[in-house]
Order: structure tokens, then sequence, then C-alpha cells
């Protein structure tokens, strides 16, 4: 599989012959790489759970059948991890979890990339006073401890999937900003940018055309493994009980509710909590993968 | 230095978790659940004939185990919070084996009729406003002073003070006519709490004097508890929470206090109410609630309250035959899960939507499946059978009942055929456990699939909750609740809770006038009781709410705890009765 | 350096400051206070007189000062609405022991096996146990702790009935008496501690490859020093850097306690406070946990970059902003 997906990438039709060469590089990289493979398939398959719900889960998530309530796997014809505590299948409301944890753990990291980069940007090229206020405010934000801090906002404005996704972005972006900042820091530095200054390009221009590419890659990395992070908050709110709204399925709350049944009923904590571990496995992996495939050092 | 370093790695690298591993190993062997037995004293027999009577003279029951091991073991739920045994001092707020230092006024028998307590007899006065209670003669303090009608007559007036802000002064306001005199206006601070409608005439006789005529009142006086006058001087309201300071004219005196770990009380020596227990001690042991199954199991306590067991827990039960033998249900407080709405706006103030919705739950199968019916029956009004006035004979049932066509039609005929055009809903709950969630879910499932509507279920905290519920005009669009009884009469459950202008948006005059009148009725018990029940029926074809279910509490018993405890009401029902203090002084441990 | 610690710690204040700040206006802003009656909407009067024997009913900046007043000058952080016969230090403090034995042994087996597997997985690169000890080590990183503790549990205690589901010194066999070192803390500190261990594992193994590639370390094995003499003297010493950065992310966190692993197995420890206290508006404990979590952290972030100068002179502190 890896040198299929190698070759067909080698065949792929020339465009702009020296970005080809980078990404081409790290892609062949990313390929060899059996782990980060695996991970991407397992992302590749979750997303696409997450995508085609509707089409692949046999029941409606919120389907309820008063007579097959807290069914064992196999038990039943139809439902093959079983039922849940109301009677709806369980392989459904996994399938439909998928969509939940996919949709908190990229708008998280879509909300940190909008608020991060721009903010990591504007302190580190901007400096002096700037950069003093940016980076004071990133310190006061690490010092808020994150969980308390998402409960408490959930409190405020009440549950559901985007009061999750905003309690979670709240303190997202920190690593993202800080990140950036250290990347454009030791980048306004180099040679060319230097250059391009004393042609006389404009300010805006030197951030977007020349330092954020060069910066893209470690904040690339960096939002692969935001997405599992924002995945385990969503998990860990809804495993508490405060998250999102029911009937809409979550992992994190079938394990949370599963709790109270476990004693007799371990498929209600089985299933979502291999769900879990395979999604952030799967992120962790192509996370690795993509950091050691373009990492510059790596180039021989 | 660096030799330091060098030094600390080489053990801390290999030999620490060579040790923690092998220890977690070693101690994984062990199987966890090791019976601690309640072994039956053997050698003892000869010693038991002069050791089974109690303080007080009494012998036990043959099957009785010494007096020495009359010992009746709780747990405590070391999650909540705790800071008194009172009643008067924090309602919400009290410890385990709390209400065992004083007797309240009246008591309850098992099929809830009002019987003497502290007090050996009550009357009423002509306009029918003041009720004299006479207090029995004899009764002291474990210290040596006479309980007084003046112990209860500080007790109400320390509870009615605005500065002790006690947590269940809204109650006296909320029974309206049957509110004791002046009460919310000392609250208000604008009387001193010395104009409190509660008197001490002499040592054994007080007055309390109503608002208005009030006919239940005897049942409130379950409420009439008392700290000693003396004490509260001498130590502030808190002084039960020390061995040294506490004083009790109950049957159990305070032996052993360390909240958070074990609470314990002995059979009070001096003790001359109505009620001398037969036990000689209760100890109470604080742990989590998800461990009293598994310390019942290993026989390290002698009951769990149904709160503490999980569905699974439930499971293992009712596949055991002794434990399910064990299961004492009972009524608890008469406690009823319903829907609720705003029905002052749209849409529920339409009367087709709320039939809709009430025709639109399939009770039977939630009931028999997701709550199991040992934790509930279903229910198609407020009062649960075997309260007062309540529709034992199932006359109501076909207001509220499952029939999808009939809810399609009425919401049809509110303008939504099919459910096309119908807002989507959110069903707020009041911070439920999983359980109960499910129960919901599986509500709202039946409401949305049966009309084609789209519902949401939105668990919230039960701050957030009562905070929208009772805003004027309420923030509550739609949302699940559950209300047990405050007293044993329909006054309450229908009166207090269903009136307009408490808890709920809903309005009938006719309702209100049929319970405010029925209230007040003195002398026409029959005529009361028909008033209520028309209520009901107003309650339930007005759709002020949809009423999913009856909760059965109960008790998960050891097989060795005895007593009256065990002895069924007049309707077949055992265990915990509310407002029963004497079962408690019957319980003993057989063989 | 003096100077530059003086700086730190201003900067520390300013940021307990202004999270004092935040919280206290953002908790206060939660619908519903701490005193609702929950049956029926509360007549004005009873409400205000529970409000003004909490001292609720002033004007909130002025709420605010008593509370900082108490704090910074009494070091009195208040009465928790949800026991008020204690005080809030009194009950941050028993429960802290509960989890600070959590952490304890946390620590231990983290620091110790995760070390332990880390130096070996170095040394035998490529060997099952290596391989075991990458896959243990992702599935720790990557994997939420509540997942692991379930598996556990439905493993040792649903399966093999080995283990009590829950609790702390409250089920199981005690190997000390019966109160210490019990079956029941099998199950938390192996969920708890498995994330930092193999953070360890991974930073030492990493480390110690990195180290051993090194010229010196050939230097020194060319000349005929034995192997396990140049592991202790220069590698673990060279590893010890990022073990530093490890151990400022892992220690607060084991301080604070895990709400997750305290919800599944029922541990009676601080990390429960965390949800209680907001649903219950217990403000003074909020604002306790709060300060304390902040406080932690930044003395953490702190601590770890005075010990980094400590242990690798080369590292200059102020250098580039900190934290």
């Amino acid at each position: 599989m890896t040198v299929s997906a190698a070759t067909r990438l080698d065949v792929a039709p020339p465009e702009e012959r020296r970005h080809r060469t980078l990404w081409h590089d790290a892609a062949r990289r990313f390929m060899r790489n059996r782990l980060a493979v695996a991970g991407l398939a397992i992302v590749v398959f979750f997303l696409s759970l997450a995508v085609f719900a509707d089409l692949v889960a046999p029941y409606p998530y919120d389907r309820v059948y008063y007579d097959r309530v807290l069914r064992f796997p196999f038990e039943l014809a139809g439902h093959p991890l079983g039922t849940d505590e109301v009677g709806r299948d369980y392989l459904s409301r996994l399938i439909y979890g998928a969509r939940t944890s996919m949709t908190v753990g990229i708008a998280v990291q879509m909300v940190a990339l909008v608020i991060g980069v721009p903010l990591g940007s504007l302190a580190g090229f901007v400096g002096g006073r700037t950069d003093f206020f940016i980076s004071r405010f990133i310190d006061i934000m690490t010092a808020f401890p994150g969980l308390m801090f998402s409960i408490l906002i959930i409190s405020v404005w009440g549950g559901g999937i985007t009061k999750v996704i905003f309690a979670l972005s709240i303190t997202s972006w920190i690593g993202i900003a800080r990140l950036t900042r250290g990347q454009i820091l030791s980048l306004r530095e180099k040679e060319y940018v230097e250059a391009a200054r004393c042609v006389g390009v404009s300010r805006n221009r030197i951030i977007l055309r020349h330092l954020l590419p060069n910066a893209l890659t470690p904040i690339l990395v960096a939002i692969s493994f935001g997405i599992p992070a924002a995945m385990f908050g969503e998990a860990g709110l809804s495993f508490l009980g405060i998250g999102i709204n029911d009937p809409i399925p979550s992992w994190g709350k079938m394990v949370g509710v599963s709790n109270a049944y476990v004693r007799v009923y371990w498929h209600l904590a089985l299933f979502p909590t291999v769900a879990v571990a395979l999604s952030m496995l799967g992120f962790s992996f192509v996370g690795d993968g993509l950091r050691d495939a373009l990492d510059p050092k790596m180039i021989e | 230095m660096s030799n330091r370093v060098v030094q600390r790695p080489r053990w801390l690298a290999y030999g620490l978790p060579v040790f923690l591993l092998v220890g977690l190993l070693l101690q994984a062997c062990v199987p966890a659940a090791a019976p601690a037995a309640q072994e039956p004293a053997a050698g003892e027999a000869s010693e038991e004939a002069a050791s089974n009577v109690t303080v007080y003279g009494t012998e036990l029951p043959a099957d009785a185990r010494p007096y020495d091991e009359q010992v009746y073991r709780v747990a405590a739920n070391i999650n909540q919070s705790a800071s008194t045994f009172d009643f008067p001092v924090a309602v919400y707020n009290r410890y385990c084996l709390a209400d065992l230092f004083q007797d309240t006024l009246v008591s309850l028998d098992k099929d809830f009729n009002v019987i003497p307590g502290a007090a050996e007899s009550w009357d009423v006065s002509e306009d029918g406003k003041v009720w004299t209670f006479h207090l029995r003669p004899g009764q002291v303090w474990s210290d040596g002073t006479p309980l007084t009608a003046y112990d209860y007559e500080a007790t109400f007036r320390l509870t009615a003070t605005p500065e002790h802000g006690w947590d269940f002064s809204w109650f006296y306001s909320f029974l309206a006519d049957g509110g004791i005199k002046n009460w919310s206006k000392i609250i208000a601070g604008e009387l001193p709490p010395e104009e409190l409608g509660v008197r001490a005439v002499d040592d054994l006789t007080l007055e309390v004097e109503t608002e208005d005529v009030f006919p239940p009142l005897p049942g409130v006086m379950k409420f009439a508890f008392t700290l000693q006058k003396k004490a509260l001087e001498e130590h502030g309201p808190y002084y039960n929470s020390s061995v040294e300071t506490s004083v009790s004219s109950g049957p159990f005196v305070l032996a052993e206090f360390d909240p958070g770990n074990k609470i314990a009380v002995e059979a009070n020596p001096t003790y001359k109410g109505y009620r001398p227990p037969l036990l000689k001690r209760i100890e109470c042991t604080f742990m989590d609630p998800s461990t009293f199954f598994a310390a019942y199991q290993n026989g390290d306590i002698d009951v769990v309250g149904y709160g503490a067991l999980t569905p699974a827990d439930f499971e293992l039960i009712l596949r055991d035959e002794t434990m399910s033998s064990n299961y004492l249900r009972h009524f608890g407080d008469f406690r009823t899960d319903y829907l609720l709405f705003d029905t002052f706006t749209e849409p529920f103030s339409n009367l087709d939507v709320r039939k809709a919705f009430a025709h639109a739950v399939d009770r039977e199968n939630i009931v028999a499946s997701v709550y199991g019916e040992i934790k509930a029956m279903p229910a198609y009004s407020m009062l649960m059978p075997g309260y007062p006035s309540s529709d034992t004979e199932g006359a109501l049932r076909a207001y509220q009942n499952f029939d999808c066509d009939l809810a399609n039609e009425h919401l049809a005929a509110a303008g939504y055929p099919g459910g096309e055009g119908f807002p989507d809903q959110v069903m707020m709950l009041r911070g439920e456990a999983p359980a109960m969630a499910a129960v919901y879910q599986a509500v709202a499932a039946s409401i949305s699939s049966c009309l084609n509507i789209n519902m949401e279920i939105s668990n919230v905290d039960r701050k957030i909750y009562m905070d929208a519920l009772n805003a004027k005009p309420t923030e509550l669009t739609f949302g699940a609740v559950d209300y047990g009884m405050d007293f044993l009469d329909p006054a309450n459950l229908l009166g207090n809770v269903w009136k307009s202008g408490g808890r709920h948006s809903w309005k009938n005059d006719e309702f209100d006038s049929l319970v405010t009148e029925a209230a007040g009725m003195v002398g026409n018990p029959e005529l009361r009781d028909q008033m209520f029940r028309d209520a009901e029926r107003v309650l339930v074809d007005d759709v002020g709410g949809i009423f999913i279910a009856h909760r059965w509490a109960g008790d998960l018993m050891q097989p060795w705890v005895q007593g009256t405890i065990r002895d069924p009401d007049s309707q077949g029902i055992t265990g915990w009765h509310w407002g029963n203090d004497q079962d408690i002084a019957q319980i003993y441990i057989s063989e | 350096m003096a100077r530059y610690i003086i700086g730190r710690i201003s900067s520390l204040l300013l940021v307990l400051f202004i999270v004092s700040v935040v919280t206290f206006f953002l908790m206060h802003q939660v619908p519903g206070g701490p005193f609702d009656e929950t049956k029926a909407p509360l007549p004005p009067a009873a409400k205000e007189n529970i409000l003004r024997k909490y001292g609720l009913d002033k004007p909130i900046h002025i709420q605010y000062l008593n509370y900082m007043k108490n704090a910074v000058l009494h070091f009195d952080f208040g009465i928790p609405y949800q026991q008020p016969t204690t005080t809030v230090t009194a009950l941050i403090a028993k429960s802290w022991k509960v989890t600070a034995q959590v952490g304890l042994m946390t620590v231990l087996l983290a620091f110790g096996a995760g070390i332990a597997l880390g130096v070996y997985a170095a040394y035998h690169q490529n060997s099952w146990l290596d391989n075991v000890t990458t896959f243990i080590a992702m599935l720790g990183i990557t994997v939420p702790s509540f997942v692991i503790a379930m598996w556990l549990i439905l493993f040792f205690a649903v399966r093999l009935k080995w283990l009590p589901m829950g609790g702390w010194n409250a089920s199981g066999t005690c190997l000390i008496g019966s109160a210490y070192i019990c079956t029941d803390w099998i199950m938390p500190v192996l969920a708890y501690a498995l994330g930092p261990l193999a953070i360890i594992a991974r930073y030492t193994r990493s480390s110690v490859v990195d180290v051993m590639r090194q010229d010196f370390t050939r230097t020194a094995r060319a000349k005929g020093l034995a192997t396990r003499a140049i592991m202790l003297r220069h590698i673990l010493r060279n590893a010890l850097i990022p073990m530093v950065t490890a151990l400022g992310v892992i220690i607060p966190n084991l301080l604070t306690g895990s709400i997750f692993i305290e919800a599944v197995f029922r541990i009676n420890g601080l990390g429960k406070f965390f949800v209680t206290s907001i649903f219950n508006r217990d403000y003074p404990m909020i604002m306790a946990l709060f300060l304390l979590i902040a406080f932690l952290w930044s003395l953490t972030y702190l601590f770890t970059d005075i010990l980094y100068t400590w242990i690798d002179p080369r590292v200059r502190l102020g250098a580039e902003g900190g934290a």
C-alpha cells in the first residue's frame, strides 16, 4: 500500500516545480513511516464514519426500542454491539459519536488557528509593547485551569456542541500563538527576510509571503496534535455530564454514563473507550509522522 | 553533586519499580471481596440470658442477638455536604443519624395517620386557627433538664429569625393559609421573632396559631423539631456537633462524632418518650455511595437506600433471591416524575399541543424497560396511589394515556399536521444522573417519534434549572422534573405545587378555586376529598403537566435486620414509611 | 539572578491578581446562587436573609475587595458553602491528603517504572520490550486516563473480580492495617500513572539514545569505561533536562488531582471539588481552587526555569522572555 501510494504521488502531474519537491519529499517520507500510514488510515476511517454516518449507521442514533434495552453484543440480530440503557443501537451511536468528536476536534483547532496565528505573528513580528502585552496575556491565560474554566464557561452559557467548541477554544489557541510567535521571532532575523525588507517589501507581505509559509510546518504539526486534544476535552466534559446534549451521542458521554452500568453491562464501557483510544492514537501517529516528514533535519 | 545524581537513579531506576510492581502484583492476587462475614458468636450462649435486656429494661425478641451486639450499621454519602444534626438549623444540610436527638410533636403511623409524638394530644380553637399541643409529662433532656414547651418556642423563634437564614423558611410562607401566624413578616424583618404564632403557655402546653383555617396543621407539626433552649443560649445552634455539648431528648445520644469518617449514637438512657429503642447503638460510616452496595455485599453495612444503587446493582439484586426478598420497596415521599411547560406562550399555550404531547408518552413501556418496575409505576396524574385523595381506581388514566393516533389528531388540530412546522424543542433536565437521564431520553424519543418533531435534551445543573423555572415569567419552555411531598395532604401536592403563582407556569381558575377552598375546609372530609379529586381531574385534563411515573423508593436490608419495618401497611407495602419515627426504635439484629 | 527571580515573582503576583478578578466576576455570572431553594420560588425576604448571612447582598466589587482583604491579610479564604462548619483552607487540606497519597504513589510509579523502561528500551533498541514500551508510551500519552481506568475496571474488577471497583482506603484488603496501601489503590494509581510514565519513558529513551550517539560518550567508551558507568555518569545527567520539563507538566497536575480518576474510582479527594464547587455555586471554594491551580502552575514554571540553569549552566535565564 505504501508503495502504491508513493507511486501514485510520483506520477502526479507536476504543477509548480519548486513546491512539488518539498511536499513530494515530505509525502514520501510520511508514506514510508508505517505507523503514520496506519494512523492516517484510522483518521480517514473515523472521518468517513463522521461524514457518512447517515449512510453507514444501521439505525438513527435516537431510535429507541423499548423491548431491547441493555442487550449485550450479538444477543439480538441487527445489534452487533448491543443496545444502550434506553434501547438504542450501540453501533449506530458509536458511529454518530465519531461525528461529534471530529466536529469538535476540527472546529476547535480551526478557531485556535484563526486566533492563535495572527496573534502570535503580531507579537513576534512587531515586538516591543505589542509583544509584551500579548505575551503577558498568554502567560495569564496559561495560568487558568483549563478544564475548570471550561466547566465554568459551560455553566454560564449552557451545554450543546457550539458551547463546547466555544469553551474549549478559549484556551486552545494559546499553544498555537506561543508557537507562532517563537517561529516568527527566529525567522525574522533570517537573511531572506532582511533582503526582502531592504528591497522595500511591505510588512504585511513579508509576514504573509515569507514568514508564515515557513512557520507553517510546526503549526501544522501542532494542529494535528491539537485535534485529539480537543476531542479529549469534549470527551472529558461530556464524561462529567456537562457537554453535548442528549440524544446526540458523544464517546465521552457514553463512557461517563457507562460508569453506572459497567458492573453488569461491560459493553457500554468497552466500545466507546476503544473508539476514543483508536482515534487518539490515529491522530497522534499522523502528527508524529507529519513532524518527522516535515522536519528539515530529516532531509539527507 | 555529580555523585548524588549518579547514586539516585540506580535504585530509583531498578529497585523502586521492581518493588512497586511486585507489591502491586502480590496485592492483585488477593481476592478483593473477602467477605467480612457476620459470624454468629458461638460461645456466648450462656451469657445471652442475662444480656438480652435493653437499658430500658425491655426484653429483646427471642431471635435477637445479645444486647451488646444490637448495633445497626448504616452508610453516609461522604460527598454530601452536611453541617448539622438538626432540622431547625439547616434542613438540606444534615448529617446521617439526624433527627434522633428529639421527638417531633407528632408522628405518623404506617398508613400515614397523624399520631401523638412528643405531644400526647392536641385540640383546636373554635375559629380553627389556634392549635394547642399538650406535651407528654416527664420528658427530659439527657443532661437532666426537663423538656418543655419553651424549648419548642425558642426553636421556632430561631428558625424565623432573619439572621438565622433558615433554608426551610420558605415552607411556612409556601403554606399560605396554613402558615404560622406572622411568619412571612418576621422573615422579612418587619416584626420581631417574639410575634411568631408559636407560644408556650406553660411547661407542657404549646400554642400554634395559623394565618387562616388550616385543617392539616397537625400533620405539618411532623416538622416541629426542638432544640434545647438552654444549650441554644449557651452554645448556639451548632451545639450538637460535639459530643461534649450535645444534648438529646430523643431515643439516642451522640457517642462519636467524626464527620467524614464515622458518627455513632447510643441508646439514650434518660429517654422517657414514646419510642424507646431496641438497638443499643447505630453507627454511620462515611463512604462513597458507589461503594455502598459492595459494602452491603461484604456485610459491612446493614442497609443501602435505593438512591445509591446503580442500574447494574438493581440487575444483580433482581437476579439474587435473598437480596430481592430483602429489598423493601416503599412509597418514599410519593415522588412523581413529570413534564412541565410554559403554558403562557406558544406553542404550549395551545391545549391541543399539550394533549398531543400527553398522549405521545409510552409510559407503560418506559416504566417496564427503562425504569424497571422495581423503581416506578406509570403515572397518569400527580398523586401516587396511596397518597390521600389519589386516583387509586385509574379514573384519570384516559386523560393522558399513550395513544399515538389520538396524539397526532390533537397535533393536527393545533395546526401542526404530522408535526409539520412544529418548532424544535429542548427538554431541560435538572441535573439528572444517568439512570433518570435515560428515562427522559426514552420519553423524548417517544414524543418525537410519535409526533415527528425534533427534540434535544439539555441536562443542566440544578441551580440553573431552578433559576429558569422560578423566574417570572418563566425561562423554562419545556422540561422534566420530579416532586416529592412536603407533608401528607393533597393541599401540598396539588395546592402548594400546582396553584397558579407557584412554581409552574400554568393557570386554571377552576383548579385554583377548588384547591383553595378544599385546603381550608373543615368538618366535611368526604367533600374535601372529592374536591381534591376534581381538582386533579382538571389538572390532567387541562394538561398542566404530563405525568410520567410515580417513583418507588426502597431499601436493601440485610436479612438479619428485623422489626416492624418489615410489617406491611394496609396496602401491603413494607419498609420505611415517611414520617414514621417508630420503626427505627423497633429495629433489632437477629441471628 | 535575584533580579530575574524578583521580576518573575512579581509577574506571578500579577497573574494571580488577574486570575482572581476574572474568576470572581465570571463565577458570579453563572446563573443561580449558592442558596437557591429547589422547591418553590423563595420569598424575597427569606432569600435576602440568606444572602445577607453570607455577605452576598453587597455590590460585587465590594464583595471582591472583602474577599481579597481576608485572603491576603489573614490568609482566610472563607467558609465553603458546601460544608459551613469548616473553612476552605481546612477542607482543601483535608481532601488534599488523599489526593497527595494518590499523587505520591503515582509519581513513584511513573518515575520509577518510566526511567527504568526508558533506559532499558534505549539500551535494547528494537527488542520486544522496546516495542512494548513504545506501545505503552503511545497508549499512555494519547489515551485519556478515564479510558484506561475503564479498561482496568473492566478487566480487573468486572472480569477477573480481583480488585474492588473503586474507593480509596475504602474497600479491599490493605497492606498496612486497614487504612494504607489497600488493593483499591492499585487501579487508580496505574490508570493515573500511565500517562506520566509514558512521557517519562519516552523522554528517557530518546535522550539516552541521543546522548549515546554523542562524541563524549563514544570517547568515554573508547577510554574503556564500563557501560553502566557511562550510562549513569554521563547519560542520565544529560537526560535530566527533558525530565525537568516533564516534571514541570506532571507535578502540578498530580498535586491538584485528577477529576477523571477521582470520578471513575470514586476517590474522595480534591478533584471532585472542581466540579461540585461550580455546581453548588460554592464561591469561596471556586476562588480558592482557581487561585491554587494558577499559583501551582506559575510556581512550577518558575522552578523549572531555575532548575534548568542549575542543571545546565549553558541555559541563560531571561534570554527569551521566559514561560
